[in-house]
This record gives C-alpha cells, structure tokens and sequence, in this order.
C-alpha cells in the first residue's frame, strides 16, 4: 500500500477502525491534523499500533474518532 | 508567566493534543484523574511505569469500575509530570491514549480554542512546569493533589 490518500478517503476507506499512517502531512504542519497520508497497517489493533507510535514508526488514528457518544466525568471513588 | 501552545487535532470534535512521544491524549474538563485507555502492558513494558496501587474503584457515567493505579513520566508539550499518577482502564472504546484531567492544570490557566484549534496553557510567575500530581488517602477517600514542583 503505497496510495496516498486524504483524511476523508481513509475514512472511507477504513470506516471505524484503527489505522497506521506513514508519510503523512497535515493540515497547516500542525503535526496533529491529519491531512493526508499512505495507509501502512490497515489490520493491526489499536495497542499493536500504540507500540509501533511509541518506536516513533507510524502515527495511529482511529477513523472514527467520535462515533461512540462517550461521557466524560471519571472518578475515582 | 509562561505561555504553552498545542494544537488540537482538527479532524475531531473533542479537545485532543499530541504528546512528545506521539500518543494522543483527551483533555476531559470533567475527569478527577488521569486515565490511561490503552493496554495496561505498554503503559508498563513501553512508558516505564510503576504500580502504586491494585483495584482503585472509579467512576464515570458508564457506572463503576477498578483500575490499577501507577506512575508514570508525562510530558504534555513542555509542561512535566514526573511519576504522575494515572489508573488504567481501558473499558471503553477509546480513540485516544489516555485521558488528562481538570486536575493536572490546577493553579494554571488553560484554555480550549476550538477556532484555532489550540490549547493554550499559561504558568503563572510562582508556578513551574514541572507539575507533581498525586492520589493521596484521607479518612478512607481518595484526593488527587497537583503542585508546581521547585526545581533547584
């Protein structure tokens, strides 16, 4: 896979799961924003992906970063 | 007073910033505690962090459940958390790393900028960047305590 694709094809793409991305640019070189990017791993889990971040090899991102309504709130007790 | 810039990711909604190690991380105005939503074996074997506490009962609006509580090093865009403590839980189907707290920015003044997409820190004069955050017990309850932490 050496295609590169926009944020929105890869969402397309890969709908709601965890990818790694390489060669990627982002949006205003503000090294968060995905802009585009060549979809390296396409079936790894999300703490496969986490490890390989950590050795500075890809950069992870979930497709759908807000799909679940999720509360926040945590406590501990 | 010392300013700290990180940018949001724009492809999402919520407030989430990058880490020097490339994680990303969710600030929750409404979380007592750090938590850390990936697999509870990184955050040992990968991120170095040490066990403080088994089974710390914890909230949220899922209901209640236990998590580990450790420390850990952070560093969230020059602004240091030595053996922060953090409870690892990765019950929900987070999109993101782990979870920063309301409490990790006490004594500071931070702002979301959803138009610009930043989060901007500010450090008072007589606050360092080396922040110290903490779980400590009391008359059976649990308090998280954060601190600027002087540097000789």
């Amino acid at each position: 896979m050496t295609e590169r694709l926009t944020w929105e094809q890869i969402q397309k793409k890969y709908p709601d799961q965890w990818v790694g991305l390489v060669d990627v640019r982002y949006r205003n070189n503000d090294g968060i924003s995905v802009e585009s990017a060549v979809v390296k791993y396409k079936d790894k889990t999300k703490s496969e992906l986490t490890r390989m971040v950590l050795k500075g090899e890809i950069v992870s991102r979930h497709t759908n970063p807000e799909g679940h309504l999720q509360l926040g709130a945590v406590e501990i007790l | 007073m010392k300013q700290f810039i990180l940018k949001l990711d724009d492809n999402r909604q919520r407030p989430v910033v990058l880490l020097s190690n490339g994680l990303t991380a969710l600030l929750d105005t409404g979380a007592y505690i750090p938590v850390w939503t990936d697999d509870e074996d990184i955050l040992v074997s990968d991120m170095k962090a040490e066990l403080v506490k088994e089974n710390v009962p914890l909230s949220g609006f899922g209901g209640s459940t236990y998590g580990n509580l450790y420390k850990v090093n952070i560093d969230i865009g020059g602004i240091v958390y030595p053996n922060m403590h953090i409870i690892a839980n990765n019950d929900i189907n987070a999109t993101f790393n782990l979870i920063l707290s309301a409490t990790m920015f006490e004594g500071l003044i931070y702002q979301i900028d959803t138009v610009n997409h930043v989060l901007s820190v500010d450090i008072p004069d007589h606050e360092s960047n080396i922040r110290n955050l903490r779980v400590e017990s009391k008359d059976g309850k649990q308090y998280v305590l954060c601190s600027g932490q002087v540097i000789e």
